[in-house]
């Protein structure tokens, strides 16, 4: 633990060193005056944010310019980069780096339907204007209950929030790569193998065969309330020419012995030993 | 300790960097938990503990005039850390034009003791059972970006991994399970250092990387376990177990290859991806053990074994996308190939020697030694074709539809030394599906509706829960009822089945959700919110004992109703949250939890914060895995 603090901050240091000898003046964010004269807090609130720093950016840069506005100012006779404008206007820069999946389909989102450019509101991250989470559930109602089932991975603690697993906006070369278990498998290393006996994941399945991952009314986040009946469904026999065999005869499922599989079959995800997954 | 000491001193160091523009909020308290009922499920469901607690921290530092030559923007998040088994702090930070660099630590605190479930010892009322767990995951990821918003970007991520601690397992043998103490002791490391390249409307980026994870696990007999948890006897002799060690180890290197690429030209957009990984792992793995102990398989009794393993696997995968996407006014098309390889061979080396056996029979007691040479292989292939389009027909009505068709061939041979029951475990499986979706939306203000409806139909199935026919609809609409009431509401039907003769499988999710937003004026708040979940499944399974064909039946109804109110009031900003969720399906229970949050504002800069909130579970059917949990915290807020 100590060595991997030590090693990780002395490459810290060193990219940093490395970088400052590149770096160039930055610019801040500089208001017309003329907007100034009726706009005076956005300054103050804006250059509290990321785009303060990063681009030579005034008001025009988004709203454009209108003398209809500078005689009458009213909001409806300035560019309001809302809806479709907003993310022309956003994905301009950001264009790059984002690819605009909420804005397609059904979603049809734009950019300040989740963000507000003007100011970020404390403690939220990423100019959002609510918490991750919450901006997040007011569209997927249905995690709102997900989340509060007993068993599963609870919103809010410990950093756990929809961005652990889910890329809201993602690199072009993100978006055709993502696949469900590598999204488990960053933080649960240990079952990413490769085991010489594997089981489900990366074979016939992934994760989510067996596992409800955003909560589950069932312990260990299973899709099952019982081990035994989450195993027989796919390990039963067939006259159809299937993957899975039957269990042997031993296996009386009457016995509470036999309804608990995991008791002898403990290397469930993947054995570098046993075919049966023994250990 | 140490840790924790260096990450707050990091938070401390914006403090030192001047009073630029710097935002800064720290909230600080104690919490005390009071449990009654089933400790272990509320540590497995909530995990809290009494202590200090850093409930939030956050800064934003901008320099807008850059006298700072090392940076000009940080920001950093933390939340968790203390009494709080899980916490995180996040961070940003960089120089124009110089670089970018994020980080995060996060500290997981994993607990499991589920009384009731999987738990061959309940009957001799050993709770909690076998598949328990204390462990602890660090996660540290650091991702550097150098010239940002230049054409070619330099970049290095690294990210660490780590778990350890205790576990509960067991180790069968003849009729009894035995009690283990388990230690594990894993870590991945993964350093990927590449290039991003971006020049008008062409952009792309290659990588190299390197993961290694290194694991290590101890298992021993627990003190009092050695008699088992059978009282039959083989042939007249009890088993029991004396002792048992077993250490295991365990090394995976995978190089990790990534290219990718798009480019825009004209109304048309590309992008392209290339990933491979080529992960070797090898392990070995050393067990003893002594006792009176029987061996159907040998029909022998034994006084000892000791066992060694060597395995070596090799799994070599890539993957490769095309996509092309067309923006012609107000038509949207869009297509994308994709083609997935992995292949798997793993060999495993067994060398087994029992002690003193003695036939079943009776005779002489002598060792015999066994060398297993077991191995596996894998082949798997999928490939996508996709095809969408979405047809603006005007500013607010979007109309959506796509098709695809899947193919997965998946060779797997069989493990000819292990095979107990032959048949189902070697061979070629091919499956075909194709999928057609269709979805409209609306959207005028704050109005918004959306209807999503996919079909999916496959020609087989590889494995028996897998569905032949698929239908899913989404509904979901959110409108102002009023200026200030606005009503969501959510719908989703899912459907599977796959009528082949002796599977008869079926499997129906309805869900529906409300949320009912009630804000007149700024100083009130209140949610509403309403939620039920059914899922009904049944799928017919041949018992092993007697091979008889019996239906398995699932069924869950939950519900969910919550109410949030925030209200300001003077000094006060009081924060109600109520939420009660019931199941009666196969596993009936009831939870409810209630807290409420009073942030008293002492000063402009500080705040004091009292917080209570209630816990409740309660199962019907295993009635000690029920528990309350109440909880008081006092924290202040300061805004410096």
């Amino acid at each position: 633990m100590k060595n991997h603090w030590l090693s990780h901050s002395s490459i810290l240091c060193l990219c940093l060193i490395g970088s400052a000898v590149f770096a160039q003046d930055p610019s801040s964010f500089e208001p017309s005056e003329d907007c100034l004269e009726c706009h005076d807090d956005i300054p103050e609130l804006i250059n509290k944010t990321v785009h303060a720093p990063l681009f030579e950016v005034n008001c025009e840069s988004c709203h454009g310019t209108s003398e209809e506005h500078m005689d009458e100012p009213e909001a409806d006779n300035i560019n309001t980069p809302l809806g479709g404008l907003g993310q022309k206007v956003c994905l301009s820069c950001h264009q790059s780096s984002v690819h605009p999946k909420h804005m397609s389909g059904t979603a049809q989102l734009t950019c300040s339907d989740c963000h507000d450019m003007h100011k970020h509101q404390k403690p939220n991250v990423a100019l959002l204007s609510d918490t991750l989470d919450a901006t997040c559930l007011s569209c997927h109602l249905e995690h709102r209950s997900i989340e509060n089932r007993p068993f599963g991975h609870k919103l809010g603690r410990g950093g756990m929030s929809c961005i652990s697993c889910h890329q809201a906006h993602q690199r072009p070369g993100q978006v055709l790569t993502a696949s469900p278990e590598q999204m488990c498998l960053n933080c649960h290393a240990e079952k990413k193998g490769p085991f010489v006996f594997e089981h489900v994941q990366g074979v016939v399945g992934d994760c989510l065969s067996c596992h409800q991952v955003h909560g589950s009314s069932n312990p260990k986040q299973l899709t099952r309330t019982r081990v035994s009946q989450l195993c027989l469904e796919c390990h039963s026999q067939t006259t159809q020419p299937i993957f899975g065999s039957q269990p042997p005869a031993i296996h009386d499922m009457r016995s509470p012995r036999y309804q608990n599989c995991t008791t002898c079959h403990g290397a469930i995800h993947g054995s570098n030993r046993s075919h049966l997954l023994l250990k | 300790m140490r840790n924790q000491l260096l990450l707050f001193l990091f938070l401390l160091i914006p403090a030192a960097l001047g009073q630029t523009n710097v935002d800064f909020g720290l909230e600080l308290g104690v919490q005390k938990w009071n449990i009654r009922g089933n400790e272990d499920l509320f540590l497995s469901q909530y995990n809290q503990d009494d202590g200090p607690v850093l409930q939030n921290f956050w800064l934003s530092w901008v320099d807008i005039e850059g006298k700072t030559r090392l940076l000009d923007r940080l920001r950093i998040d933390a939340s968790g850390f203390g009494a709080s088994p899980n916490g995180s702090v996040r961070w940003q930070m960089s120089r124009k034009r110089g670089y970018q660099l994020k980080g995060s630590y996060t500290r997981y605190a994993h607990y499991s003791a589920l009384p009731a479930f999987a738990n061959p010892f309940l009957e001799q009322g050993i709770v909690p059972g076998q598949h328990t767990l204390d462990q602890k995951r660090q996660l540290f990821k650091l991702q550097l970006e150098l010239f940002p918003h230049k054409t070619l970007r330099p970049f290095l991520d690294l990210s660490w991994n780590d778990r350890r601690g205790p576990s509960q397992t067991t180790f069968h043998v003849g009729l009894d399970e035995f009690r283990l103490l388990s230690h594990r002791n894993e870590q991945e490391n993964e350093w990927v250092g590449g290039l991003r390249f971006e020049r008008g409307a062409i952009g792309g980026e290659v990588s190299q990387g390197w993961r290694r994870f290194e694991g290590n696990g101890l298992d021993q007999l627990v003190a009092d376990a050695g008699d088992g948890n059978s009282l039959a006897t083989v042939l007249g002799n009890e088993v029991s177990l004396d002792n048992l060690d077993r250490y295991s180890r365990n090394t995976a290197k995978t190089p990790l290859t990534h290219l990718s690429f798009h480019g825009a030209w004209s109304k048309f957009r590309l992008i392209g991806a290339y990933n491979y990984a080529d992960a070797e792992s090898d392990g070995s793995e050393e067990e003893s053990l002594a006792g009176s102990l029987v061996s159907f398989q040998l029909r022998r009794l034994f006084a000892g074994r000791t066992e060694n393993i060597q395995n070596k696997t090799r799994n070599p995968s890539w993957r490769a996308d095309l996509k092309m996407e067309a923006d012609l006014g107000g038509v949207q098309l869009e297509a994308d190939f994709g083609r997935r390889h992995r292949q798997l061979d793993g060999l495993a080396m067994v060398q087994t020697v029992f002690l003193q056996a003695t036939p079943f029979r009776g005779g002489t007691a002598q060792d015999i030694s066994q060398l297993l040479e077991t191995e596996t292989s894998l082949e798997k292939e999928d490939d996508t074709l996709r095809a969408g389009l979405a047809w603006r027909a005007s500013p607010n009505l979007v109309f959506q539809t796509g098709f695809s068709i899947s193919k997965s061939d998946i060779y797997a041979a069989a493990d000819v030394a292990q095979i107990v029951i032959e048949g189902g475990q070697d061979g070629d499986f091919r499956r075909r599906l194709e999928k057609f979706n269709a979805a409209v939306s609306y959207r005028k203000g704050k109005t918004r509706l959306g209807l999503d409806w996919q079909s999916l139909h496959a020609d087989e199935i590889v494995v028996r829960t897998d569905f032949i026919d698929r239908d899913r609809l989404k509904f979901n609409s959110s409108f102002d009822v009023f200026s200030f009431m606005s009503l969501r509401a959510s719908a989703r039907w899912t459907q599977n089945e796959n009528p082949l003769p002796e599977i008869s499988y079926k499997s129906e999710e309805k869900q529906y959700d409300f949320d009912l937003d009630i804000h007149p004026n700024e100083s009130i708040n209140l949610l509403l919110n309403y939620g039920y979940y059914e899922s009904d499944s049944r799928i017919s399974q041949r018992m092993p004992q007697d091979f008889s064909l019996q239906t398995s039946l699932y069924r869950e109804d939950g519900a969910q109703y919550g109410a949030h109110l925030l209200w300001k009031a003077g000094r006060n900003k009081l924060q109600l949250n109520y939420i009660g969720y019931e199941n009666t399906g196969l596993l009936p229970f009831d939870l409810y939890q209630a807290s409420l949050r009073d942030d008293i504002e002492l000063s402009e800069k500080v705040s004091l914060i009292l917080t209570l909130s209630r816990n409740n579970y309660r199962e019907d059917e295993f009635v000690s895995s029920r528990f309350t949990g109440e909880s008081y915290g006092v924290f202040l807020n300061w805004r410096p």
